[in-house]
């Protein structure tokens, strides 16, 4: 068991978020949280990062630790957040950005060294966009930055990767290219657990889905098994159907596309 | 390598802008007979005692003085500028983002009112300026969401607030004695800036810079936002109120040395930006250096352009409007 969620509670103010959720992710696994808007997928994503502090009990551990008292550097060495692709609001060339990566290596007085620098290039270089290390990362396309963060954190010694919708903002092509990273680099042994909207992609990469709702779990088991019609108009109250095609490919379809209103009353 | 260049180039001209400076004003003192006063000052001299009494009190206790303050606060305010824009993630905020500015005009102009004596005016100027700031933060604290918002707002609260505290002061302010006094100081400029001050403010400005020079590979990492800050081990409240401390402390010593003196925190970080690009390590020193340069030229054409010399403050926002404006067009090259 790599990372494990022990009955979560959590709520801003007044709110409540997360309802005893509980879940564990083995090593090497592709896990997708599936689920409508505002329930409360990023907020358990960065429970699991260890970036909230949990109020209404509950406890998250990575590799039998408890995240809340593990050291944050110690805890960045192993768990890396990748975020959406950001318009960021200053131009650093995309090396520095992979670099920033190496921070939790580093005490306060040390500063980037060539071996970091190297490592930073590896990583690059293993996404194949080492090409574009000196460009601003303000000006490379919404694909390519999000390659860049996961460069950097692969560059940050993490085996464990938390995306937050990763796909989203990605025209096509690249969504495929994406999946395709994920694909190659769990073969080895990186961990992955992404929030996301598109069924498809959890049905094409993912070991096993989570679906949430209103801040619970409703399912959580392997992909081909848990992705069905009924789970999926119970998650988005729509009909859709899961064709299989070539053996084993699995794709979702809308049942059907109606006017506006029309497809939740039938 | 490429940060060393840029560091010596920029330091070397500045020691000569300072040289240059120095020759510059009413009492006409050529560069050779500054070099030539260092060097008897050394111990190997040839110069006349009376001559060498004159440039003494020329230069080390007149020029000199107003040259390094204007060098200081050019830097301090260049420097606290830049941190701010890098931690609220925004090229266009300023060192008066969290109310420093207003806080300290206040103060000043309160020293005048109920005292007139010039330590009193810069204590209580030096004073509020860290109050205004002291309450945003925690106008910020009281509330939860989002960080960098809420204090944001706790600034724009803090500055409204002194900035109505400054108009009740002006109003009861004696208008033939203290009015004009208060008026002056708030256009910002260095004549009043004496040796003193100058030596005992550089202590504390120095400590401040060399400590956002230390943050500065941590304030490339709070520019990409406190989740993924937090996601790489960084103490985000930490190290955010440190910077915060240290950016302001120099900006309100700028003002207790020279009043309020606008634009530079937000020209100079924009320009350096665009020669080395956005990464704080190399940005925050050439950052101080090239504020510090700016201000010196433009303190130098303050006080010679016209007979009469006009306040620095105007000519900073003079100069700086209208330079804005025009690298408006070239701005996305540093933050697009």
């Amino acid at each position: 068991m790599l990372l494990q969620a022990e009955h979560i509670t959590f709520g801003y103010s007044s709110k409540t978020v997360l309802h005893d959720v509980s879940l564990s992710i083995n090593k090497g696994e592709i896990v997708s949280l599936l689920g409508p808007n505002g329930c409360g997928k990023t907020t358990l994503l960065k429970i699991l990062l260890g970036l909230y502090q949990l109020n209404n009990g509950g406890v998250v551990r990575f590799e039998g630790r408890d995240v809340s008292s593990t050291p944050k550097k110690k805890l960045a060495q192993s768990i890396a957040y990748v975020p959406q692709f950001h318009r960021a609001s200053f131009a650093y060339p995309v090396l520095d950005i992979v670099l920033m990566g190496r921070m939790p290596h580093k005490s306060f007085f040390q500063r980037y060294s060539r071996n970091d620098v190297d490592l930073a290039k590896n990583a690059l270089e293993k996404l194949s966009i080492l090409h574009l290390q000196d460009r601003p990362y303000t000006k490379i396309s919404g694909g390519e930055r999000q390659l860049t963060l996961i460069a950097r954190a692969m560059t940050q010694g993490a085996h464990t990767f938390i995306f937050d919708e990763p796909a989203n903002g990605l025209d096509y092509g690249n969504q495929i290219r994406l999946l395709e990273e994920l694909i190659n680099l769990s073969r080895e042994g990186y961990t992955f657990i992404k929030s996301t909207h598109f069924p498809d992609h959890a049905l094409w990469v993912s070991d096993r889905v989570i679906m949430m709702k209103q801040g619970s779990i409703l399912a959580n088991g392997r992909s081909d098994e848990t992705i069905t019609s009924e789970n999926l108009f119970e998650l988005y109250g729509r009909d859709i159907d899961i064709h299989s095609l070539r053996g084993n490919f699995k794709v979702c379809v809308p049942n059907k596309l109606g006017p506006a209103n029309d497809s939740s009353k039938s | 390598m490429k940060k060393t260049i840029w560091i010596v180039c920029l330091l070397f001209l500045l020691c000569l802008i300072i040289l240059v400076s120095l020759t510059l004003g009413k009492y006409p003192i050529s560069l050779a007979e500054i070099c030539l006063y260092i060097t008897s000052s050394c111990g190997c001299g040839l110069m006349d005692s009376e001559r060498a009494a004159i440039l003494r009190n020329i230069l080390l206790n007149i020029r000199m003085p107003r040259i390094l303050a204007a060098a200081l606060i050019g830097a301090a305010l260049s420097v606290s500028g830049a941190a701010f824009q890098s931690m609220f993630i925004n090229p266009l905020v300023s060192p008066s983002l969290l109310g420093v500015l207003s806080g300290a005009s206040f103060g000043a102009a309160l020293g005048m009112l109920i005292s007139g004596r010039w330590i009193v005016v810069q204590a209580s100027s030096f004073t509020f300026g860290l109050l205004a700031v002291l309450l945003s933060v925690t106008v910020a604290r009281l509330y939860r969401g989002d960080r960098l918002l809420m204090l944001l707002l706790g600034g724009i609260i803090s500055g409204a607030l002194f900035t109505s505290l400054l108009s009740i002061v002006k109003y009861l302010a004696d208008p033939y004695s203290q009015l004009p006094a208060i008026v002056y100081w708030l256009m910002g400029g260095l004549s009043m800036a004496d040796g003193r001050t100058v030596l005992f403010a550089s202590l504390p400005i120095g400590l401040g810079l060399f400590g956002i020079v230390l943050l500065s590979p941590y304030l490339n990492i709070l520019s990409m936002g406190d989740d993924e800050a937090k996601s790489m081990g960084v103490n985000v409240g930490l190290v955010r109120m440190t910077l915060i401390f240290f950016a302001t402390l120099i900006s309100a010593l700028t003002v207790v040395i020279g009043g309020m003196i606008g634009w530079v925190g937000l020209i100079i970080p924009h320009v350096s930006r665009m020669l080395v690009g956005p990464d704080n390590r190399l940005l925050i020193p050439v950052g101080a250096l090239l504020g510090a340069l700016y201000l010196v030229v433009v303190d130098d054409i303050s006080r010679l352009l016209f007979n009469v010399e006009i306040p620095l403050g105007i000519v900073t926002s003079l100069v700086g409007i209208p330079f804005l404006a025009l690298v408006l067009k070239n701005a996305r090259k540093g933050w697009g």
